[in-house]
């Protein structure tokens, strides 16, 4: 078992990274608005209608 | 019709022949004010205006704009293609969730004001914000809490791994080296939990301390700091039991009902604090009869000001000569303008829809009512109400006796057997860790919280569903309330043969759209497609409207001011007590209409519900006698009291708790601000004001009365749902508590009981997020 010394504190630096990740997320506003992003590709921008 | 993003989605939907959808939809129309209202905006293109509320960025311009009346995506699509017709624009970054625009554009090609004209045009209401506003105190707690609550949880699922792992080497036999492993490890875990996640607790259980007023975060604080600590000195030693899972699941549930409770607080009030910001920079003096432009803060109590139509009143005052017709809607959510004679006082942030006077100021600046609402609402947002759960008052006295306990448990096995007694301590402190006592209420309220938040009830004080929970008093205002608030035609009655029902309308609506009067907006939903010319106006405020219409002379308003025209007899009044509008030219009268407000769409039923419930209900208005009447009889109230001033209602409230009643308030103007305060509990509809949001435990959105019946429902579910959580935890600790004091219970069964009970509290707690609850039918 003493292989759990190496993998649980590699799984420390892997939480590490990803707290790391959201606190970087959370700081640039990508949760402070979670409704209409998911709309967004819905919205088309076409200004013209496809020829049919 | 929510807002005027599905008005635009409707018209595409009727634009491209799909009708049918309209045969197939779920849901009745609601049919919202949805004629956006003309406003001056070139006074924004005024330098103070501009270096104000505009950051130059390179060689374009920046502003953040609130954006009134945005609902749901369908208004982000709407604003985002007007936007894009409007030319100039660079970027546009908008927040439907604080209804929020950040707007970059080039100034060269569009004016500021061009710019508001463009989101005015589509229907809603623009008011900037300044740079300080923007600065988003708010955002960064939500943020910051938000950090919290993850690092809570991802060191909790951690921790709880281990702790799993421990468990089963308890029973199954474990490496001692491993086992120090796993301790050191959940130590190390949990230690930003306890100084990141935990840390809002102990400052406010310091807080508390220090005013001597220990709330329900002092016990929190104690629970945490004794259970991290113990650990912490048991990995130390390598001696005892850990529970740092504990600890973490502990912070993590609290942080997120927390959490929960400060978006919902938040989001209720950022449009409230928005519209109280948008007082104009200078105003007219008048000294000796000449007018000068002064900046807002040299006036001083005892100036007069000139007023003119259109303008934002800067300050409290009265009104020395002249009439105006001023909407208060900011200050009192009375959606319908207001006439103010001479003599009568005027507040700051009233905008005048017509007529001008001149005005003594008596209040400026910080004295203003207007500062005053500002003031209520930033303490209402930093407001933690101390829930005065009786979970959090049975846990906080159950930590002392624990520790009492622990301590006597130890004293005397030091007596006995002083090797077995740091065992002993530490099995009595964790059986009986008040974790699922302290879980039982939060975890509860977080899951009713979501559930409500789903139906489009905001919780802004969660202490709200403990109230409603058992049969009370329910006390609704009218107008506003059981009503929709605004104007609509509820009759016509023609008086000539000549013309239709609906040609009647027709040219009362065209006539109508010249005023600016509350009345006139019943007709607007009338306006024919095509424009017809209108000629020769004249707005009497107070009287009517004169027009010429298809080359007659036509007039709408009071029966004599239309009479006047064709020298006819005026009608009587009907006896409705609704308001009588007329229409007539040079020939005679030619229609009656009867304006009033109409009843929300679900309103019997809900409140048909709610009294089915049990709880009793009342109505207290500030209207006239005879239309409190018909609404008390068509929504079937008999209890009901007419004409009373904000005084008047706070005695009733007070004669009604002094009976030994609960009573909630339901409500949503100025009037009803104290009283919501003064309730036990109080609920204000979304169209209220800023004030009545900041004194309100709870906003209900949209536009139907029976989201109170979904919040009754849900607070009765979770008032189930805690007294079970409660009752179990009660009966574990009290079966387990002597074993572990006489030394039967071995630390590790009683870390296993105690996360157990606390497993099944959150799990039923869960229950109530899914909780199917009919809603009522319009």
């Amino acid at each position: 078992m003493n292989i759990l010394y190496l993998l649980i504190p590699l799984g420390l630096i892997l939480l590490a990274c990803a707290v790391a990740a959201f606190f970087w997320a959370v700081g640039s506003g990508q949760f402070d608005d979670l409704e209409s992003p998911g709309m967004s590709v819905i919205m088309d921008d076409d200004e013209k209608p496809p020829p049919t | 019709m929510c807002c005027v993003g599905c008005k635009a989605v409707a018209e595409f939907i009727a634009g491209s022949g799909l009708n049918a959808f309209y045969d197939f939809r779920s849901q009745p129309d609601d049919d919202a004010q949805l004629r956006p209202e003309a406003a001056d905006w070139e006074q924004f293109d005024k330098p103070a205006f501009l270096n104000r509320y505009v950051a130059p960025s390179g060689g374009s311009a920046e502003a953040t704009i609130d954006i009134g009346g945005m609902y749901c995506s369908a208004c982000v699509w709407l604003l985002d293609k007007a936007l894009a017709k409007a030319g100039g624009i660079e970027a546009v970054d908008i927040n439907p969730a604080v209804r929020r625009a950040v707007i970059r554009w080039n100034p060269e090609k569009l004016t500021f004001s061009q710019l508001l004209d463009a989101i005015s045009r589509v229907g809603f209401k623009p008011s900037p914000v300044t740079a300080s506003q923007v600065a988003g105190e708010d955002q960064n707690a939500r943020r910051l809490a938000l950090k919290r609550l993850i690092v809570a949880g991802a060191a909790g699922m951690q921790v709880m791994m281990f702790a799993v792992a421990l468990y089963a080497g308890d029973f199954f036999g474990i490496e001692p080296g491993i086992e120090k492993f796993l301790r050191w490890v959940s130590l190390l875990l949990t230690l930003p939990v306890f100084l990141f996640s935990a840390r809002p607790f102990f400052t406010a259980a310091w807080r508390g301390l220090k005013a001597r007023t220990p709330g329900m975060d002092l016990p929190v604080s104690i629970a945490i700091i004794a259970a991290f600590s113990a650990s912490a000195f048991a990995t130390w030693t390598n001696h005892g039991e850990v529970y740092f899972d504990s600890v973490v699941m502990f912070v993590f549930f609290l942080s997120a009902t927390r959490f929960l409770e400060m978006r919902a607080r938040h989001r209720s009030l950022d449009q409230a604090t928005a519209l109280a910001q948008l007082l104009p920079d200078t105003a007219v003096r008048l000294t000796n009869g000449i007018g000068e432009k002064v900046a807002l803060d040299q006036l001083q109590a005892g100036d007069v000001i000139n007023i003119r139509p259109g303008d934002v009143i800067p300050v409290d005052g009265e009104i020395e000569t002249g009439a105006l017709d001023v909407d208060e809607s900011m200050l009192s959510g009375e959606s319908l303008p207001v006439a103010r004679a001479a003599g009568s006082s005027v507040f700051a942030g009233a905008i005048v829809r017509a007529g001008s006077a001149t005005v003594r100021v008596t209040q400026v600046g910080a004295s203003t009512s207007l500062a005053e609402i500002g003031r209520m609402i930033d303490r209402a947002k930093a407001y933690r109400p101390p829930v005065a759960l009786l979970a959090d008052r049975i846990a906080g006295k159950f930590v002392v006796a624990v520790i009492v306990l622990a301590a006597i448990a130890t004293i005397a096995w030091l007596q006995l057997d002083p090797s077995r007694a740091f065992s002993v301590a530490l099995a009595t402190l964790v059986v009986t860790c008040p974790c699922a006592l302290a879980l039982a209420t939060p975890a509860a309220l977080a899951a009713a919280t979501v559930r409500l938040t789903k139906s489009g009830v905001l919780l802004v004080r969660s202490s709200i569903l403990q109230i409603l929970s058992q049969p009370a008093v329910l006390v609704f205002d009218k107008t506003g309330t059981l009503t929709e608030g605004r104007p609509v035609v509820l009759q016509t009655n023609l008086l000539c043969n000549a013309s239709s029902e609906d040609d009647v309308l027709r040219t009362a609506a065209v006539l109508e759209s010249a005023s600016e009067h509350v009345l006139a907006r019943a007709f607007s939903s009338y306006y024919p497609a095509e424009n017809v010319a209108l000629s020769d106006v004249h707005v009497l405020a107070g009287y009517g409207v004169e027009g010429i219409l298809a080359g007659e002379r036509t007039r709408i308003g009071s029966a004599d001011y239309v009479c006047e025209l064709s020298a006819a007899a005026a009608p009587p009044d009907d006896e409705s007590g609704q308001t009588n509008v007329y229409l007539g030219n040079t020939s005679g009268l030619l229609a009656q209409f009867i304006i009033g407000d109409k009843l929300r769409s679900d309103a019997v039923n809900a409140i048909a519900a709610i009294q089915a419930a049990g709880y009793r209900t009342i109505i207290a208005s500030g209207d006239r006698e005879s239309a409190v009447r018909s609404a008390a009889q068509a929504v079937n109230i008999d209890n009901w009291h007419a004409a009373m001033s904000p005084a008047d209602k706070l005695d009733l409230l007070q004669q009604l708790r002094g009976r030994g009643d609960t009573v909630v308030m339901i409500g949503d103007g100025v009037n009803d601000a104290p009283v919501l305060a003064a309730a036990d509990a109080s609920i204000a509809l979304d169209a209220g004001t800023a004030l009545a949001r900041a004194s309100a435990d709870a906003v209900s959105l949209g536009r139907r009365l029976g989201t109170i019946n979904m919040a009754i429902a849900v607070a009765q579910r979770t008032r189930r749902v805690i007294r079970q959580n409660i009752g179990w935890a009660i009966l574990y600790n009290v079966t387990a508590l002597p074993l572990a004091i006489s030394g039967i219970l071995a630390p590790w069964m009683a870390a296993i009981g105690m996360s157990a009970s606390s497993l099944i509290v959150v799990l039923n707690a869960l229950r109530l997020q899914r909780a199917e609850i009919p809603e009522i039918s319009p």
